[in-house]
């Protein structure tokens, strides 16, 4: 277990600096002018200039490629143009915001694409299986911002049931930060109309942002689900009277979890991408909406640094996900 | 009994697959004849037409500059659908190439291009995107290339893997003693073994380039405006959804339509060449 922590930690510095330079290649070198877009919107001359000193740019790209990594290791990823506040600072101020909508997305895809995944298995090709399917392909399918904005239509114009934007309402308080999840702070001050309150604001855009990943949760639980049926151990316990139920919880099940961990897990990191939509539509203060404002701004450093702290932190949480699935395989686990 | 219920079942199935199929037959045709079938252009405006409700002159409705909908949408179809049509061939095409030539020649270079498909991926599809396109500049043409770069890896492995398979396969190998030239083994083995999986992986992956389009240009990195492209046009249409439901409302339901059929094609065609999910 321990070599495979080390490799695959040896893996991952590799991958970075693979990251970096691709991130270099996209702030330095494909912008036809790297100091105009750091500039932001009508620079002049004496401006630019001024940048070309500052970042180096008129030095060669190897050099400006080292200083640029030398940043980047000293968390360094720049000047937002807007604020004019460090992109990290911002960035980890955001980072809970992002972190607690997409901890609810993956809970509501899972409690709800487990199940439905083993029904569709369990009733392989009925009509149940097809309706199953096709509302997994939905998720797939649909536009996450269309989506977004019909749910808003329906819940939130027509029966006014959730809220459609923000946390909370404005007229309650905001809980002290403790861990930047409103649903545990809130919880911790002992306000509890303020929890349920920012549960509410939740469940509109943890819904809309998992409904894409439960599609692939379904699949796989579902493929995973036919092969643990047809082995011989459910049909030798269904020989020997053991009931279906028993049969399909007990063994089935658990032997299905096992492979499809893995790909429910990689669903966790990829609601990173997904949020920077399902934040804007639903005007959820994270990283997500941090880089949309951004691209609407033309505010260049925050969206090359939201890219950085995106892979890195998408890297971070597969790797994790990687060693969490190693220690559960009985048959690895040695 | 149990025949005629398979037979049933088959049917239904067979149903979605067809009735998927019909949808894209009508959605190419949409975006080839979109200038027959538009009743008005997608480009005059009319002030005084502005936001006006679905009716009988107007389909599905006009938007805050009077142009009308529905004839943008079958406009947008040209856009949307054609851009990622040319994007994922393009990508299929150029990581194939490099997929199986690191396939074939192995050793160092193999790895030096699988490490290039791992750094790709350590980045979410859609963040990726959005950076490159950010990076390039915001138009629809860098946008269907940031959407090629974001899809190479999964081309390159993909190829990659078949093009080791079958270099190791033993009706290569044999053709190889029997003295058969390997420019034959290429076009008579490689090849075909090579385009089904990649064909399969192209249907499904049409699907989620139009979303990823139309994300970019909801995002104001894909297509500017005036252009007619989904995605652009839900991108200001959203401030009008509570009181303008149809604006953003239909351009989002051809969107849904179109890549829903798109993957429900795609599922079928993978389902009809992997014996494993077959009945």
């Amino acid at each position: 277990m321990l070599r495979l922590v080390r490799q695959r930690l040896a893996m991952l510095v590799l991958v970075l600096f693979g990251v970096s330079f691709i991130t270099f290649l996209m702030s330095h070198v494909l912008p036809g002018d790297p100091a105009a877009a750091l500039a932001g919107p009508h620079p002049s001359k004496e401006v630019l200039q001024a940048i070309r000193d500052q970042f180096g740019l008129d030095k060669p790209l190897p050099v400006q490629y080292l200083n640029y990594l030398n940043d980047l290791i000293h968390g360094n990823l720049g000047t937002s143009i807007r604020s004019q506040e460090p992109v990290l600072t911002e960035l980890m101020r955001y980072f809970p915001t992002t972190l607690e909508l997409i901890t609810f997305a993956f809970i509501f895809a899972i409690l709800l694409g487990i199940p439905l995944g083993v029904i569709s298995a369990v009733k392989k090709n009925s009509f149940t299986d097809y309706v199953v399917r096709l509302f997994a392909v939905g998720g797939v399918s649909i536009p996450l911002f269309w989506g977004g904005l019909v749910m808003i239509l329906v819940f939130y114009a027509k029966l006014g049931w959730f809220p459609a934007s923000g946390r909370l309402d404005i007229e309650l308080t905001t809980p002290e930060t403790v861990t930047g999840f409103y649903t545990v702070d809130t919880l911790i001050s002992g306000d509890t109309e303020a929890f349920f309150n920012s549960v509410k604001h939740l469940v509109m855009p943890a819904v809309a942002l998992g409904y894409v990943q439960l599609a692939f949760i379904v699949r796989q639980v579902r493929s995973s689900m036919l092969d643990a049926l047809s082995q011989d151990y459910y049909l030798t316990g269904r020989a020997n009277g053991l009931s279906k139920r028993f049969l399909i919880i007990r063994y089935g099940l658990r032997n299905a979890l096992i492979p499809s961990i893995t790909i429910i897990g990689l669903s966790f990191g990829s609601l990173l991408g997904g949020a920077v939509v399902t934040e804007t539509i639903f005007d959820w203060p994270g990283m997500g909406k941090y880089v949309t404002e951004s691209i609407l701004g033309r505010d260049f450093p925050a969206i090359m640094g939201f890219t950085v702290i995106i892979a890195l932190a998408y890297v971070i949480i597969n790797l994790l996900v990687d060693l969490l699935v190693y220690s559960l395989d009985p048959q690895t686990r040695k | 009994m149990n025949l005629l219920l398979r037979s049933i079942r088959s049917l239904i199935k067979n149903r979605f697959a067809a009735s998927a199929v019909i949808v894209l037959a009508i959605v190419f045709l949409v975006g080839v004849f979109a200038p027959l079938l538009a009743t008005y252009s997608p480009a005059d405006t009319a002030p005084k037409d502005r936001l006006l409700a679905p009716g009988s002159l107007h389909y599905f409705g006009t938007d805050e500059l009077g142009r009308d909908i529905f004839s943008r949408i079958l406009y947008g179809t040209r856009v949307s659908v054609g851009i990622a049509l040319v994007a994922i061939l393009l990508s299929a095409l150029v990581g194939t190439f490099i997929g199986s030539f690191s396939g074939f020649i192995g050793r160092w270079i193999d790895q030096v291009i699988m490490r290039i498909t791992d750094v790709l991926l350590a980045f979410p599809t859609l963040v990726l995107a959005l950076a490159l396109s950010a990076a390039l500049g915001a138009s629809i043409v860098n946008a269907a290339l940031a959407i090629a770069v974001v899809k190479l890896p999964i081309y390159m492995r993909l190829a990659r893997t078949q093009a080791l398979s079958i270099s190791q396969s033993l009706y290569v190998k044999s053709a190889k003693t029997f003295g058969v030239s390997s420019g034959w083994v290429v076009r008579k083995h490689v090849v075909p073994n090579l385009l089904t999986p990649i064909v399969v992986q192209i249907t499904l992956d049409i699907g989620d380039a139009i979303l990823l389009i139309a994300t970019l240009g909801f995002l104001g990195l894909g297509a500017q405006p005036p252009t007619a492209e989904w995605g652009a046009m839900i991108s200001t249409g959203w401030n009008y959804l509570i009181d303008q439901w149809w604006y953003p409302t239909f351009t989002g339901a051809a969107i849904f339509i179109t890549v829903m059929a798109f993957n429900i094609v795609g599922d079928g065609v993978r389902d009809l060449l992997d014996p494993k999910s077959g009945e």
